[in-house]
């Protein structure tokens, strides 16, 4: 049988701080079991946000690098696979209504045994190296331990040795569109691909302002045959996909954590104690209402999920911006030897962040409740005698 | 008997061979850098100290394994120009990194090599030149100094012409 409750008038919010005070005193009295859930609950925050911040940062960097990215690439394919585009394409290209500018790019991968890695070789169209010279990619040299003076060793189509001294080593703020690139000056990469003068390896296209990227493309894919249009647009798409590719693996890993996440609140129904019934049993029969209980019980749980999501978020933003993602950085670079390191720039997706704030916060305050609901409505003398 | 102190002076050693050791496996040398005199055993079982041995000649240290083919080549090609330039002051060596004597031989068993072969039989060399896959080449100038690393494979027409500008 309850106490007869005697109605006193306090402040809502004095009310609050006894209940929150009466809470943190409870989460002490059992501190492993609140430890524990403590530590689970920070370790799925951490790991969830940590996707959240390494996502966003790359996304971010994807855009900014495509930024920059021509309207149009122009390829040639042939019996399809590419070939290389004449001198005649490049000026068919040029006189398509809307095209600004149109010039060939002589670009390719080559595969160096010793290494067991892919070097991208590009010709800069502005300032390119010196023959015989090159400025090579930071992953390039973090790999293979080149640095200026060195000299790589290529052999050529026709067998023969190709040397480059490196006279630059390109700055690792571009690593991620330049780690695995070797700039080479035309006369080289002619001599190392066997190529022709005259042709180039596919043609890039500025437009005039306003003019309508798919009208375009759908002209330069008449141009010559064996055309293929590649719009700035697909370009972004491939790498959103090429993203969402590599992001397999964690969104296997966030679907584990949301599943943990479940699994820690669906437990808490049946994880309440009879020490902690027990304890709600007393509370009732000292007059507290039903509702004071659940609150003091809301508090407890909202004690314990807002430290964990405080801890997680910020272990999380270390572990990404501190220390380069250091668990995820694996999946990201998959089987890449010239991989570039991930100086990523702080991004924020807030609809994620706020579904894992949502989910950490509300899920456990909603399974508390749920738990908390019995032994506060049923009888005290019970739940204290069980 | 150990006191707290032993202990910690242990972990503080420990510590420090640990960042030592940390040290010389990111040992990088580079164009301009003397690298320190190691000793390592030849074909025959003798002693030889690299690069000290070769003193007041342009040395090339050439790392090679027996399973890669290109490094043979280049043993060829180092062979052929010992012949041409050894009057000038060359003196090739080729460092088998990380494999046992039996291995190197029966590599080099149909080839002819007259220059110096060593054994970097725990690659403990290799890292100390900072050798990142095979094959690597150190040129060094008559002083001692690494003049040219290449990375990957030379030919006789490529080593020629690195060696033009050093005999």
């Amino acid at each position: 049988m309850a106490a007869e409750r005697i109605p006193i008038r306090v402040p809502f919010l004095r009310r609050q701080r006894a209940l929150l005070e009466f809470a943190l005193a409870s989460l002490l009295r059992r501190r492993t079991k609140t430890v524990v859930l403590g530590a689970v609950l920070t370790l799925i925050v951490f790991l969830l946000a940590s996707l959240a911040f390494l996502r966003a940062s790359v996304r971010l960097e994807a855009a900014s690098m495509l930024r920059d990215a021509p309207d149009l690439v122009v390829q040639h394919v042939v019996a399809g696979r590419q070939d290389m585009v004449t001198e005649a394409a490049i000026a068919a290209v040029q006189t398509i209504p809307g095209v600004s500018h149109a010039h060939g790019r002589l670009w390719g991968y080559y595969y160096d045994a010793a290494a067991g890695a892919n070097y991208t070789l590009v010709v800069p169209p502005v300032n390119p190296p010196a023959q015989g010279e090159t400025a090579i990619g930071a992953g390039i040299s973090r790999s293979r331990h080149g640095y200026s003076r060195d000299v790589l060793a290529f052999r050529s189509y026709r067998g023969e040795a190709i040397l480059f001294t490196v006279k630059a080593v390109l700055p690792e703020r571009a690593d991620l569109i330049a780690a695995d690139v070797m700039a080479v000056s035309e006369p080289d990469f002619r001599a190392l691909f066997a190529l022709p003068a005259g042709v180039v390896t596919d043609v890039v296209v500025r437009l005039a302002p306003g003019v309508d990227p798919d009208a375009a493309r759908t002209k330069a894919s008449g141009a010559f045959h064996g055309a293929r249009v590649i719009t700035k647009h697909d370009m972004l798409a491939t790498a959103d996909a090429f993203l969402d590719g590599r992001r397999g693996l964690p969104a296997v890993l966030i679907l584990a954590m949301a599943l943990a996440l479940v699994i820690v609140v669906a437990d808490k129904p049946s994880a309440l104690s009879v020490e902690e019934q027990k304890e709600i049993g007393t509370l009732r029969a000292l007059g507290w209402s039903k509702m004071e209980v659940l609150a003091a019980k809301v508090w407890e749980s909202l004690s314990v999920s807002i430290t964990a999501l405080l801890v997680g978020l910020l272990m999380a933003y270390a572990h990404v911006y501190l220390w380069q993602a250091a668990l995820f950085a694996p999946v990201l670079r998959g089987w890449a030897v010239f991989a570039p390191n991930l100086q990523l720039v702080p991004s924020l997706d807030i609809s994620f962040l706020a579904a894992i704030a949502a989910s950490t916060i509300l899920l456990p305050a909603s399974g508390t409740l749920f738990a908390a609901h019995r032994p506060a409505s049923g009888d005290p003398d019970a739940a204290i005698r069980q | 008997m150990p006191t707290r102190r032993h202990f910690l002076h242990g972990a503080l050693a420990a510590a420090a061979a640990t960042l030592g050791l940390r040290a010389i496996a990111e040992s990088v040398m580079k164009a301009g850098d003397r690298p320190k005199s190691v000793t390592l055993g030849d074909l025959s079982g003798a002693e030889v100290a690299l690069p000290d041995a070769f003193g007041g000649k342009v040395v090339v240290v050439h790392f090679w394994a027996s399973w890669c083919p290109a490094c043979l080549r280049e043993i060829e090609a180092l062979e052929s120009l010992f012949g041409e330039y050894r009057e000038r002051g060359l003196a090739p060596v080729s460092v088998n990194v990380g494999e046992t004597k039996a291995a190197a031989t029966e590599a080099l068993r149909t080839r002819k090599v007259t220059y110096p072969i060593l054994l970097d039989t725990d690659a403990a060399t290799a890292r100390l030149y900072g050798v990142r896959g095979v094959p690597t080449t150190f040129v060094m100038d008559r002083a001692g100094s690494i003049g040219v690393k290449v990375l990957g494979e030379l030919d006789r027409h490529g080593l020629r012409r690195i060696l033009a500008k050093m005999l």
